[in-house]
């Protein structure tokens, strides 16, 4: 009986309610959207920023992160690559060496950082060859090497010309290399633009005097996918005694910083947006409650006890919160699918300088689930504390005042 | 005869800290169970202020209220409502029904707060509405009904748990002169066949001439107790 009177109660005054579940509805829609840009920039952002450079997540051999030196490589293991291409999320995979070494030309001497790739791989994790400006792209039995566009303009070398190479190898082995520019590449990282030479693993690995030997696997996932999982699963089944697994907020924690700094700013955002809706929904259910005294005296006069009274109060709230919070879910759910398969995209001085940075210049709509529920879940309950308002003033009731208004 | 409402000296003052307004002043009631008895007097007399404090909606400021043997003077608020539940029936002015429940459902709600069984509620909500006339409008709303037709509704409600006595306040100040006749009757006959004690403060002329008692308030205070 009291769910029936609650619910026949909430459509006695249909615009009323259509007005508070409204509220409510747009209110979910706007949270919603709002979430689902913020998402949606951070982990384009993330995508294309690990994309670049680390991966998402990436093996190491254990000790490698604190001393990345070549000493601590370790020997490229089919099974690994078993256990990480097992991993559903994992769209694609790629070994890499990693050291330092003097670039020379002429009289000019850089250091740089030089890195062993299996091209092929390479470019479909950082579509690499996209990025190639002048010469073209390495393969893997070429004997030549990338360098980036400032590190070429810094030594004053086209493709063509020769760069040599000095280093020290595997447990001190000498490295020296004297290879053809095969190409030269633009990134967006203006560190990386000044210093990054990259070659075929297997070239690498033989100046380096590091057969077979690999500093770290790093590891792709669809955007969005969910990292933390795809991790706890590598760390439950590789051997953790030998290998480090790291994602990318550990091995890149200036850029998790500046995210979680940014979506502070999102959460006091958001924070008002709550604070409108909250004031909109309290005014609706201040109006109920003080139009419906006269009732709630006569109730009470008839012997309906005041915790029952401030439960329909209550089931009432719940029932428009719920429809509202579900219809607003929905509403939002086709706008969403709509932006993420068409994304809101930059045009003009924004663009040119996500063009700089090598990433595409949108707002990607995130579809996580979270993101709905999450702010559906948020709206809802502050609906429902708003309500305990209500259920509060009933319960201080007295019959008599309640008869009197 | 068993008493049903033993009230003594009752005084109820309203705005006690500001100007006060002795509302009800000293007043003394003993009614017995069956009686059919008015309370009358022009407005601000207090005739509503004692229905409510024997009703127990409201507070005295001094004296004391025995309901069926029972001090309700102090109770708390919630005990009250249980009391109130349990013990006493209210017919109000403009009806008060539930508007979103059936004729049916605002007397089975009384009942279903005194958790009787669905086989009990059925069987004397259809008895009561039968009794005063709606058997037919069970699944009707209030506002579908007349006035004459809700505040039979309304008695039916009242009666619905079983109570020690009805307090109607003005029962028929908004029904027209057949409807309130109608009413009139159903509850003269109540009071005869069950021996349900009625209690009415009322203008009506027609409430006064049925009454058995009649009850003149003046100023907050009796000024006639007249039986007949």
């Amino acid at each position: 009986m009291l769910l029936k009177m609650a619910w026949r109660n909430i459509w006695r005054n249909k615009r009323r309610t259509f007005i508070t579940m409204a509220s409510v509805f747009f209110a979910v829609i706007l949270a919603v959207l709002m979430r689902a840009a913020n998402t949606g920039v951070y982990e384009h952002m993330v995508h294309n920023v690990v994309s670049f450079s680390s991966g998402y997540i990436q093996v190491h051999q254990k000790g490698y992160w604190n001393e990345q030196s070549i000493d601590n490589s370790f020997k490229e293991d089919e099974k690994l690559y078993h256990l990480v291409s097992d991993q559903k999320e994992v769209t694609e995979f790629v070994p890499r060496l990693e050291s330092f070494a003097l670039a020379s030309s002429d009289d000019k001497t850089k250091g740089v950082m030089v890195l062993g790739i299996v091209p092929d791989k390479e470019d479909k994790i950082t579509r690499l060859q996209e990025k190639i400006v002048e010469g073209n792209y390495i393969n893997s039995k070429d004997r030549s090497l990338l360098l980036s566009e400032g590190l070429a303009a810094n030594l004053g070398l086209h493709t063509g010309d020769t760069v040599v190479l000095l280093s020290q190898g595997y447990h001190g082995a000498s490295a020296a290399g004297k290879y053809p520019v095969k190409g030269i590449v633009h990134f967006g990282s203006p560190e990386l633009n000044k210093r990054l030479v990259s070659m075929p693993i297997s070239l690498m690995q033989e100046m380096y005097d590091a057969p077979d030997l690999i500093t770290s696997v790093s590891l792709m996932m669809k955007e969005g996918a969910d990292m933390e999982e795809v991790k706890k699963k590598l760390i439950s089944v590789m051997d953790t005694a030998h290998y480090e697994i790291m994602d990318w907020k550990q091995m890149m924690p200036e850029l998790n910083q500046v995210i979680e700094g940014d979506k502070a700013g999102d959460y006091i955002v958001i924070g008002i947006l709550y604070l409108v809706i909250a004031f909109g929904v309290f005014g609706t259910i201040l109006m109920m409650t003080r139009e419906r005294m006269h009732e709630f005296g006569i109730l009470m006069a008839v012997g309906m006890k005041k915790r029952l009274l401030a439960v329909v109060v209550m089931i009432e709230s719940f029932l428009i919160a719920f429809i509202a919070t579900l219809a607003g879910m929905i509403g939002a759910l086709p706008i969403i699918l709509w932006f993420k398969e068409h994304p809101i995209r930059f045009t003009g001085e924004i663009k040119k300088m996500y063009d700089s940075y090598g990433m595409e210049a949108i707002i990607p709509l995130s579809n996580k689930l979270n993101v709905f529920t999450e702010q559906a879940a948020i709206v809802f309950f502050i609906a429902i504390f708003l309500s305990v308002y209500a259920a509060r003033k009933v319960y201080s009731l007295k019959a008599i005042d309640a008869l009197r208004s | 005869m068993e008493v049903v409402i033993d009230a003594h000296n009752i005084t109820k003052v309203y705005n006690e800290k500001s100007i006060p307004v002795n509302a009800v002043n000293g007043v003394h009631l003993h009614l017995e169970r069956g009686e059919f008895t008015a309370l009358v007097g022009p407005s601000g007399s207090g005739k509503t202020t004692l229905l409510n404090i024997i009703g127990g909606l409201d507070h005295v400021s001094e004296g004391q209220v025995i309901i069926n043997g029972t001090d309700i003077t102090n109770m708390s608020d919630n005990k009250l409502i249980d009391f109130r539940l349990n013990n006493i029936g209210f017919v109000f002015q403009s009806y008060n029904l539930i508007p979103v429940l059936t004729a049916k459902e605002n007397v089975e709600f009384v009942m279903l707060l005194q958790k009787k069984s669905k086989a009990e509620r059925e069987k004397r909500v259809l008895e009561l509405l039968r009794e005063v006339g709606l058997e037919d409008k069970v699944n009707i709303r209030p506002s579908e009904l007349s006035g004459g037709q809700q505040q039979r509704v309304a008695v039916a409600r009242a009666l619905a748990s079983k109570p020690q006595f009805v307090l109607a306040d003005e029962p028929t100040a908004n029904l027209d002169s057949k409807s309130a006749s109608n009413l009139l009757d159903i509850m003269a006959r109540l009071n005869k066949e069950e021996n349900m004690t009625f209690i009415f403060s009322t203008h009506d002329q027609r409430v006064i001439d049925k009454a058995r008692r009649v009850i003149t308030l003046v100023d907050g205070k009796v000024a006639s107790d007249e039986k007949r």
